[in-house]
């Protein structure tokens, strides 16, 4: 409502001017039928325009240095990437050697352990059973000595008197005799 | 020829297959008011041509980016003010000369174009347009002879109603005055 008086009052000092809304511009002949293809033209145009700014943008010194050194940082990643990978084989044969490594050192080990086993195997083989219950009575013998020496319980005249007192001497003296 | 609804052009815009088409039918669209805005600021009909081919191209570039937050034709009405405002500040900045020489030289470009052809009583009123201030300029223009509503103004603008109130206001006061006066 106020809106509308404003543009009355407004509208009613314009005509005290006595110039109406009539437009006194004009165009050339057929410009408004014209300007659609025109523009039609221009944009086919900028089209063009815009991909050869593209190319000379990526022709530019910088973008092109650029472009070689960001080309040269990816071929380095690639080569890069490349000699990992070949290296991977590498571990797996290095592994594979220290683990046939290790087997083989396990098998001379175990060579070894069979090679003594079997001398001594031998050994125990060559040697003649009287000489064996020879060694054994030595080592026996002393042992059961030292077992009555040590065992009795008394003097060595005590010792005497209990045999004397106690022992078959027909047992003794057929002993004696075998001996 | 209907006007196609500005919904309907621009989905037509956005597919490929028939772009071409729909920005043809948006130009017949709006050429006659978005030249007319243009030549209103710039006066001459070559400027007014290029800023308005100019303006167009614009929309070609920026349609595909457009939100439809607002109407179509207030967006490229602003796109058309931006083009003419930047065109005359080009010209000031070319030519070293400060704003009045450049309204000068805009009313020595209307007794000289030949495609102007007002009376007398109208070439009285476009030179006294040419002395308000660009922006009161850009106001009364759109509302005196565009038939644009405040809102539509603000719209384009970017100011607030009352503001563009103020604005017409002082125009018609210093048209009133310069008119009187000659």
């Amino acid at each position: 409502m106020e809106d509308n008086k404003h543009n009355r009052d407004e509208e009613g000092k314009i005509r005290h001017f006595n110039a109406g809304k009539e437009n006194p511009f004009k165009v050339p002949d057929g410009y408004f039928e014209k300007l659609p293809s025109t523009l039609q033209e221009r944009i086919s145009e900028e089209r063009k325009t815009l991909g050869k700014e593209r190319l000379g943008y990526l022709l530019k010194p910088q973008v092109a240095i650029s472009g070689l050194v960001l080309a040269v940082l990816i071929l380095s990643g690639i080569l890069y990437l490349q000699k990992d990978t070949t290296q991977i084989p590498d571990l797996v044969a290095m592994a594979r050697d220290k683990q046939i490594k290790k087997d083989q050192a396990g098998l001379k080990e175990l060579n070894s352990q069979i090679k003594t086993e079997d001398v001594k195997t031998r050994h125990i083989e060559n040697i003649e059973d009287d000489v064996v219950l020879e060694e054994i009575q030595e080592e026996m013998i002393p042992q059961r000595e030292e077992m009555v020496e040590n065992n009795f319980p008394g003097t060595e005249k005590e010792e005497i008197d209990y045999l004397l007192d106690n022992a078959d001497l027909s047992l003794i003296m057929e002993e004696l005799n075998n001996n | 020829m209907t006007d196609i609804e500005d919904k309907e052009l621009l989905k037509r815009f956005r597919d490929k297959a028939t772009q071409g088409y729909a920005f043809n039918l948006l130009v017949r669209k709006y050429q006659h008011r978005i030249y007319w805005h243009i030549r209103r600021m710039v006066i001459d009909h070559e400027d007014a041509n290029d800023v308005t081919q100019n303006t167009f191209l614009k929309v070609w570039k920026g349609l595909d980016g457009f939100k439809e937050e607002s109407q179509l034709y207030t967006w490229i009405y602003r796109i058309a003010t931006n083009e003419s405002l930047s065109f005359l500040k080009q010209k000031r900045t070319r030519f070293f000369i400060p704003m009045i020489d450049v309204e000068q030289d805009l009313a020595k470009s209307l007794e000289a174009d030949t495609y102007f052809s007002g009376d007398e009583v109208s070439q009285k009123l476009q030179r006294a347009i040419l002395k308000l201030p660009e922006k009161q300029r850009l106001v009364f223009n759109m509302k005196y002879f565009e038939d644009l509503t405040y809102e539509e103004i603000s719209e384009i603008l970017k100011t607030s109603v009352g503001a563009l109130k103020a604005s017409y206001h002082h125009a018609v006061k210093k048209l009133e005055e310069y008119l009187n006066l000659n």
